[in-house]
């Protein structure tokens, strides 16, 4: 496998703050990986996110194929980038149609005409994620789990060889959640690389391939889920009790426990 | 069934413009047959003194109402797109204010002092505009958008502040406070050929350069990050829009006065009728902003006569319940 990623003594401070959001972060990531960051609120996974997709103004180097994503313009980045938030929120209303076809904007001529080539890939994007039949729908018409999809689809037509998922799943149900990780999982097996951070340890753990957990912005750990998913990391991290089980196909499952008892251990 | 594109419908409401314009020099204090207006405007022989209506006095001023409406109507068309806020235009934002502030200041020098300042009146309209902007920009800016609510807020302040200082300096130039209503409620009244050619050509420009960020304006309607996620250089648009829509009211309000709404109302008008792809929503808020301000100005010059009621006025009255409407709609399904 070749090397997609590869990030050096990366930090970002946040401006007017004295506090690191990421503090010399090295890892790196190769071509088809699916990689699932988790780590409490506020301990850098968004920044992370941010950092790579050249949001911010990082120190350090992310380097995407040996090039520093500083020195990418930015029009060539969103073709290699695809970034999906929790949500997506456009001003206006429009056709589920409009919003996809939006994912080709790298692409598109001055006028924003869409060619032949750019139709294809907006068509495989709605057929990949099964909402043909959302096509012709408004986008505010449809459910938050299918607004979701609907802006998959768009990051989808967009064509990116890496997938920047940031908390992506977590409006969505059990149904929409598996869905959407399921056709992550299909583009990472034909070539895509996968980067989606998770409040839930039990999709992360599903999903990934490899695990990084974050803590106050330092990776605490990096592995396979087996190895990184402990009762320990659950503690140190996050600072809570669970009991941890080996589910279907040898997945860790994390349960969260209530008993005071236990708790207090 | 014959399926029509929105692109194809907008093509067809192209002769509204005809309709209007002509409608519009027939109709005024003095009444001009149809047919005269058309015999004239083909260049064939009319009675004098209606050659002297049509062709001096109303057709530069109804030329000048097609320009003018169609600069705040791309103007609000994108800031509306570029703030991620559909209650965004020249006049709420106090573009207008301070534009108008901007161009009287010339005027006042020129008067007072240096007489050739009135050829800058255009510049100082554009530098006082871009204050204005800025000005409300940053009052309403919450960590790092634009609240609706602090926008309206801080538009107001803008626009009372260079309003007093509009009135202050007409008095203090003029010692005459009549000309403020030209200049805080509009008129084409004042059109002459050389405003028509300068808003003309600064329209035209305007309407191609926002027709040709149209991809990135829809890119910027789900927020500044998704747009950067799909390429686009969100600062650099941001500017360009901005200083060029700024510089494009700023003409517009030394021609013509500050008539608002026009940029807030027309472009959601589009919108209903042509969805919200800026391919459209931009020539289609160009030609609609043009029939409205040509609309209004028939009513205004020839519905109180001998008195003609200030542009203004007339927009602000349609414009005004519009308003209200967006506002307590909630912003996405706007």
């Amino acid at each position: 496998m070749s090397e997609v990623l590869k990030i050096e003594n990366l930090s970002y401070v946040y401006p007017k703050s004295a506090k690191k959001a990421l503090d010399s972060l090295n890892f790196s990531i190769e071509k088809g990986e699916i990689i699932g960051i988790i780590g409490p609120n506020g301990s850098g996974k968004t920044t992370l996110i941010k950092a790579i997709s050249g949001l911010v103004e990082y120190e350090g180097s992310i380097k995407l194929y040996g090039e520093e994503i500083k020195s990418i313009p930015r029009i060539e980045l969103a073709k290699k980038i695809g970034v999906m938030a929790q949500e997506f929120s456009p001003i206006y209303d429009a056709k589920a149609i409009d919003i996809v076809e939006m994912g080709r904007t790298p692409y598109t001529n001055l006028f924003g005409d869409l060619s032949d080539r750019d139709r294809k890939y907006v068509d495989f994007a709605f057929k990949a994620l099964n909402i043909m039949h959302l096509r012709e729908r408004m986008f505010y018409s449809l459910s938050g789990g299918e607004r979701q999809i609907v802006y998959a689809a768009k990051v989808f037509a967009q064509s990116p060889e890496i997938f920047l998922l940031d908390e992506a799943t977590v409006h969505l149900d059990i149904g929409n959640a598996q869905h959407l990780l399921l056709k992550m999982k299909e583009r990472a097996s034909e070539g895509s690389t996968v980067i989606a951070t998770f409040h839930d340890i039990n999709q992360a753990s599903a999903f990934a391939d490899r695990i990084i957990v974050m803590k106050s912005g330092k990776i605490y750990s990096m592995g396979d889920p087996e190895e990184v998913i402990t009762r320990k990391m659950i503690k140190e991290v996050y600072n809570a009790t669970c009991e941890i089980v080996k589910g279907p196909s040898n997945v860790v499952n994390v349960f969260m426990t209530l008993d005071t008892m236990l708790v207090n251990q | 069934m014959v399926k029509f594109s929105k692109s194809r419908v907008f093509f067809l409401t192209l002769p509204l413009i005809l309709i209007f314009v002509l409608a519009n020099i027939a109709i005024g204090p003095v009444y001009v047959p149809l047919i005269e207006v058309f015999k004239s405007l083909i260049g064939m022989k009319v009675p004098y003194t209606d050659r002297i209506i049509i062709l001096q006095l109303r057709l530069p001023r109804v030329l000048l109402g097609l320009g003018v409406g169609a600069a705040l109507s791309v103007t609000g068309n994108a800031f509306q797109a570029m703030l991620k806020n559909p209650l965004a235009d020249p006049y709420i934002l106090g573009v207008s204010s301070g534009a108008a502030f901007g161009a009287i200041l010339a005027n006042v020098i020129a008067q007072l002092y240096y007489p050739y300042f009135v050829f800058y009146m255009w510049i100082f309209a554009f530098v006082f505009g871009l204050l204005a902007t800025a000005i409300t920009y940053f009052v309403s800016r919450r960590h790092g958008k634009l609240p609706p609510t602090e926008l309206i807020l801080s538009g107001v302040i803008v626009n009372l502040m260079f309003g007093a200082g509009v009135t202050f300096l007409i008095v203090y130039g003029w010692r005459d406070v009549q000309i403020t209503s030209f200049w805080l409620l509009g008129s084409l009244s004042g059109a002459g050929w050389h405003d028509v050619l300068l808003v003309g050509i600064s329209s035209t420009a305007a309407v191609i350069f926002f027709m040709a960020i149209s991809k990135y304006l829809n890119a910027m309607v789900a927020g500044e990050e998704e747009a950067i996620y799909l390429g686009v250089n969100v600062e650099m648009m941001k500017l360009l829009i901005f200083v060029i829509g700024t510089l494009i009211t700023a003409i517009a309000v030394s021609t013509s006065g500050i008539i608002g709404f026009v940029g807030l109302i027309i472009p959601h008008i589009s919108r209903r009728l042509f969805g919200s792809d800026h391919r459209i929503s931009t020539p289609a808020s160009a030609v609609f902003g043009g029939i409205f301000l040509v609309a209004c100005d028939t009513v205004a010059r020839s519905a109180f006569t001998p008195a003609e009621m200030p542009i203004g006025t007339i927009t602000a009255l349609i414009g005004a319940p519009i308003f209200i409407y967006i506002l307590r709609r909630r912003v996405q399904n706007v």
